[in-house]
């Protein structure tokens, strides 16, 4: 007997706002210059923000859903979406003072860009494996016309070894997800839940070979070593708007999944957080030590990015309640400052190829407001008090220390303060004093950019000085020890 | 009006005048300094005619999870009668400074920082005064300790940097090292003193659960707490305050800090910041209380300082460095007064201290003016010709300092002596004994300064111009007439101070009968009579340029040589000792991070660009990760 489809609209609303952005630009493109696409965009994902505002639970509250669970609107999911749509927000604002000097000033990237969106809010929002894998491969196809869209040499080969790779790490990562319906005969987080807890040998053994799968093709999507290797060619060569988005809102969407996924479903299945507790490891050796010996900056925050992976995965160590919270208050802010910082490099930059951390010295005396902003994002990255990147590692830290994760902690504390030198090296070049010609690109008119640094700055101060603005949404540990519904 | 726009007027004016010096061209960034402070001064008057007897607490934000009672603690500024009182001192006085600032650093290159870092400090000494919690009051706390660093270091490549004269700037350059060693110096032994502040705050929280101090005020009472531990929470708090007041032993800085310009000596090191530890000590009137071992030492330390400032006073040179001596003396007797419990009359000396200090400090920094820089008392004199309402409103600061009746300081100190008297004999006479040689020092400072022959260099000096003149005129009136607010009994006064400030503090009446009160006033009145006449009888002889207790005195009783000996030279060679180490394992090290630096260029090289390398590690890794699985699984379930 045909039962009607579960539908309700007000948990797809943000994800249809989006959609609709993506379609309009697809369509108006032909008639609207690529400036009104962008703004028309600009305010549906506001729009969003406010659908998912509304879709917050109180205490008491059940989340609403909508395909029968399939698609869960909780709060974890409006958490993680309103730091997606930050970054997305400033990807965008970034775009329109940068992409006609990049060449990409046409309404297939906005289109591109949304549709990339749309996939990271269904990952977000995602209640079982297959919405999950939807939104993942929208999101990833997305992105790899993302990083191929400029016609240049650098930026086809960037997104050739992003396509290329990204189907290694996606083949893996479904077979993978069939191993774990395999174990346990269900796709929901839920009922993959359920069943981990009274499993025979045989099945159990599926099932670690699953998780340890999708570890390994969520390992790609957020850069855990060693599948990061793609993330420094593809960030470099990438133009600096694009690169933005990649390393800010898609590596969101992928830490969302994972919580979704580890910290939900998966929980209580065995084995897969000390194969995890590895990865970081070696994350945290190969992001740091190599960060360390790059010369070009934007290529440094690629590897940086790297590093972060690092300190944002060791969040998902913690304890569910705890893990949750800190990774939540950590991607916020690590998108910030990201966003911040390479929205720097692309209003100086005089190609796409970024600039030298050498070219940096005396900025101050240049660009006193860039320079300014752009230490603040060093210094917060760094993990230095007073900006929130310290709170956000202090968090992560706590939540695997806590967890009993020891020599893990002590690993990640040294590696903060190796990072410490290759943050702080280019931020004291910026003050140094400078007799050589400016190398920065020396025209244009960035209110749009000026806007993104100084919201981003801001941020990152407030929110670090009063961290409980964003943390206090966060720290119910009922949002995050419900990731898979009840 | 909020409490908050106090502290936050002068924050908004350090931000403006460090941020976008280049706005403020000439004076004005002098004006605007002084304009905030103005606004503040405003409000604490009217906040300060509005005020009833309830003490106003007004919280502003959450702030540091856990440190008040089953609460969060939260960002709060606390209103009663001590801390309305201190507020309107830092305002005022403050402004005054402000304006006679804009005149005296009119030809300084830096102006416009200057006022910032003034601001700075206004604003930073006011939360510390209004703080609500013993954490807050450490932001301000730190925050004048970072301002007092930044302004004895103004001058921190010197005054000639860049003059053409070669000679010139080499002593620019020695007067730079000179200027930045001070200001490390302040830091450094504050540093040591903050030390002893935080134990005391973490031992409270320990004690009490809670750091808010209203909240502690009202629960020591009741609260079942080893009274050895309220005592030595207030010995640390005593270290605390002893290092901010330059007491000994931590006094060693404040001398030093005269490196600063001469209104900051004024603001800061005379009147507002180095009197904190007075302030920290009366706030914590309610613990001192309980622990009559630490008032005991508060007393002493008081009493000895005041001893060992006014014996190095004695013989000093330098115009400023006598003040500076007279400074550290003074606050001692601050610290004596709220060790016997005289909280009152301490916080009354505070007032006019601050009146007649700032006063004494600004005339001298006339005098410097007016002399080119010219600092040694040696080589000024007779200036009363040249400078006649100088050396009038200076007049009224030496007669106020030496306690000359119906000047401020005659009631003030008045009231410390005889509460020392009625608490112990020994601490009385080491008072009387200060205030007889307060007064000599002073009255030599006088004589050498304003009378007999002018022996300067300078052809012919010429007197504080109009803006300078402004606050010196206040300041003088303050200083002779601030003592009728709290005229004894025994006298015939109101004590309307003691009143005022007994609504927040417990004043501690002593009982002594009417006839000793008289005697021991007589007796104040003699030493400071006396003192000044063995000056004036010295000035006679011409034999005032060299103190009594000669190298001694001129040395401070060698009291930095002993750090030196004690502390600096073990340090030194502690330091040289680590340094053969540091070097060795440098070099051991720099050969690890060469093998180590390996793996960083390894990791490069990993990275080959290639699409099918990059894709060969990634099934590696996942051939890996489910090889390390099933090694555990097969080792752990055979």
């Amino acid at each position: 007997m045909l039962t009607p489809p579960d539908v309700a609209l007000a948990p797809l609303l943000p994800i249809l706002l989006v959609l609709a952005g993506a379609v309009s630009s697809t369509v108006l493109g032909f008639h609207l210059p690529r400036r009104t696409l962008t703004a028309i965009n600009l305010v549906l994902l506001l729009l969003s923000a406010a659908a998912m505002a509304l879709l917050w639970s109180g205490p008491g509250e059940l989340p609403a859903t909508a395909f029968g669970g399939s698609l869960r609107a909780d709060n974890a999911a409006v958490l993680l979406g309103l730091t997606i749509v930050a970054g997305s927000m400033m990807a965008l604002l970034v775009s329109l003072d940068t992409a006609y000097r990049a060449r990409l000033s046409f309404p297939e990237f906005d289109a591109m860009l949304m549709y990339a969106v749309t996939g990271t809010l269904l990952i977000a929002f995602s209640g079982d494996l297959i919405v999950m894998l939807i939104g993942l491969e929208v999101m990833s196809l997305a992105s790899y016309v993302l990083a191929t869209l400029q016609d240049s040499r650098r930026a086809e080969e960037s997104g050739l070894k992003y396509f290329l790779l990204g189907s290694v790490g996606s083949a893996v990562l479904i077979y993978g997800l069939a191993l774990v319906y395999g174990a346990t005969g269900s796709l929901s987080y839920g009922g993959i839940a359920a069943a981990t807890a009274g499993l025979t040998p045989g099945n159990l053994g599926l099932l670690v070979g699953g998780a340890l799968l999708l570890l390994a093709g969520f390992g790609f999507k957020v850069a855990l070593a060693p599948f990061h290797q793609w993330t420094p060619d593809v960030y470099s060569g990438a133009p600096t708007t694009v690169s933005l988005f990649l390393s800010t809102v898609v590596k969101v969407a992928a830490f969302a999944g994972m919580l979704r996924v580890f910290g939900g479903a998966l929980q209580n299945a065995p084995f897969w957080a000390s194969a995890l507790q590895l990865l970081i490891a070696a994350t945290l050796i190969v992001g740091n030590a190599a960060s360390l010996f790059q010369t070009n900056f934007k290529r440094m925050l690629a590897y940086s990015a790297v590093a972060h992976t690092g300190f944002l995965a060791m969040a998902l160590l913690g304890t569910p309640g705890l893990g949750g919270a800190a990774l939540g208050y950590y991607l916020l802010v690590y998108t910030l400052m990201t966003g911040a910082a390479l929205a720097i490099v692309a209003a100086l930059q005089r190609t796409e190829a970024g600039m030298n951390i050498s070219d940096l010295r005396g900025l101050y005396h240049r660009h006193p407001g860039y320079a300014v902003a752009l230490a603040a994002c060093l210094a917060s990255l760094a993990g230095l008090p007073p900006f929130a990147g310290f709170f956000g590692k202090y968090l992560a830290f706590q939540a695997a220390f806590q967890n009993g994760y020891v020599w893990l902690s002590i690993l990640a504390v040294l590696a903060s303060v190796a990072a410490l030198v290759y943050y702080l090296r280019p931020a004291m070049l910026l003050f140094m004093p400078d007799r050589t010609p400016a190398r920065e690109y020396p025209h244009g008119q960035r209110p749009a950019t000026n806007l993104t640094v100084a919201l981003g700055v801001a941020a990152i101060t407030v929110l670090g000085l009063l961290p409980n603005l964003w943390y206090g949404w966060l720290a119910d540990p009922a949002i995050w020890e419900l990731l898979a519904g009840r | 009006m909020p409490l908050f726009l106090l502290p936050l007027l002068p924050l908004v004016g350090f931000a403006l005048l460090i941020l976008f010096p280049r706005l403020f061209p000439g004076k004005s960034g002098g004006w605007l300094a002084s304009g905030t402070v103005l606004a503040s001064f405003v409000i604490a008057v009217t906040r300060f005619l509005g005020q009833g007897d309830e003490p106003a607490r007004e919280i502003l934000w959450t702030w540091l999870p856990g440190m008040a009672l089953n609460a969060n603690l939260s960002v709060g500024f606390w209103y009663d009668q001590l801390s309305a009182l201190m507020a309107l001192i830092i305002t005022g006085v403050g402004f005054l400074i402000h304006l006679y600032s804009v005149s005296y650093m009119g030809h300084d290159r830096q102006f416009t920082r200057f006022f910032a870092f003034l601001n700075f400090f206004v604003a930073m000494m006011l939360v510390l005064v209004l703080a609500d919690s013993y954490p807050l009051m450490f932001v301000g706390w730190e925050g004048v300790g970072v301002a007092s660093y930044l302004l004895i270091g103004f001058w921190f490549s010197g005054r000639n940097s860049e003059a053409s004269d070669r000679d010139i700037r080499e002593a620019s350059d020695r007067e730079g090292v000179a200027n930045s060693n001070a200001a490390r110096k302040a830091f450094i032994m504050n540093r040591i003193g903050d030390l002893g502040f935080m134990l005391g705050m973490f031992l409270l929280y320990r004690l009490y659960g809670t750091l808010v101090i209203p909240e502690l005020a009202e629960r020591v009472d009741g609260a079942q707490v080893a009274a050895a531990g309220v005592e030595l929470a207030c010995l640390f708090l005593l270290v605390g305050a002893v290092g901010k007041s330059g007491q000994l032993p931590l006094t060693t800085w404040l001398p030093d800090a005269m490196a600063g310009p001469t209104p900051v000596s004024a603001l800061i090191h005379a009147a507002t910041m180095v009197t904190a530890g007075v302030y920290l000590i009366a706030r914590s009137h309610f613990l001192y209380d309980l622990a009559p071992g630490a008032s005991t030492w508060v007393a002493w330390v008081g009493a000895l300082t005041a001893l060992y400032g006014a014996l190095s006073a004695l013989n000093q040179h330098d115009i400023k460095k006598i003040l500076a001596y007279s400074t550290v003396s003074q606050l001692g007797y601050m610290f004596l007064a709220v060790g016997v419990g005289a909280y009152s009359a301490g916080v009354f000396h505070l007032l006019t201290h601050a009146f007649f200090k700032a006063l004494l400090f600004l005339s001298a920094g006339a005098v410097i003016h007016a002399l080119h820089e010219e600092q040694d008392v040696r080589r000024m004199g007779g200036l009363r010709r040249f400078m006649p309402f100088t050396h009038l409103t200076a007049l009224m600061g030496v007669l106020a300092i030496a306690g000359i009746p119906v000047w401020s300081g005659f009631f003030s100190k008045d009231a410390i002596l005889a509460a020392a008297f009625a608490a112990s004999p020994l601490l009385y006479v080491v008072g009387l004994g200060v205030a007889f040689l307060t007064a000599y020092y002073m009255g030599r400072w006088y004589f050498l300064v304003w009378r007999g022959e002018y022996r300067g260099s300078v052809a012919h000096p010429h007197e504080a111009d109009g803006l300078m003149k402004v606050p010196l005129g206040i300041l003088a009136a303050l200083a002779t007439l601030a003592g009728f607010l709290n005229v004894p009994t025994f006298l015939g006064g109101g004590h309307a101070f003691d009143d005022y400030l007994g609504r927040a503090i417990p004043v501690h009446g002593h009982e002594i009968p009417i006839s000793t009160e008289w005697l021991l006033t007589l007796l104040a009145v003699a030493a400071g009579v006396g003192g000044l006449l063995w000056a004036a009888a010295e000035h006679r002889r011409r034999a005032l340029a060299t103190g009594p207790l000669g190298a001694a005195s001129a040395n401070a009783l060698y009291l930095d040589r002993v750090y030196d000996g004690l502390v600096a030279a073990p340090s030194r060679a502690l330091a040289a000792g680590l340094d053969v180490v540091d070097r060795g394992l440098d070099g051991a090290l720099s050969g690890v991070a060469r093998n180590s630096a390996a793996p960083g260029g390894l990791f490069s090289r990993w990275q080959s660009g290639f699409v099918r390398t990059y894709a060969v590690s990634m099934l590696l890794g996942t051939a890996l990760l489910l090889g390390y699985w099933a090694l555990r699984t097969i080792g752990g379930g055979a």
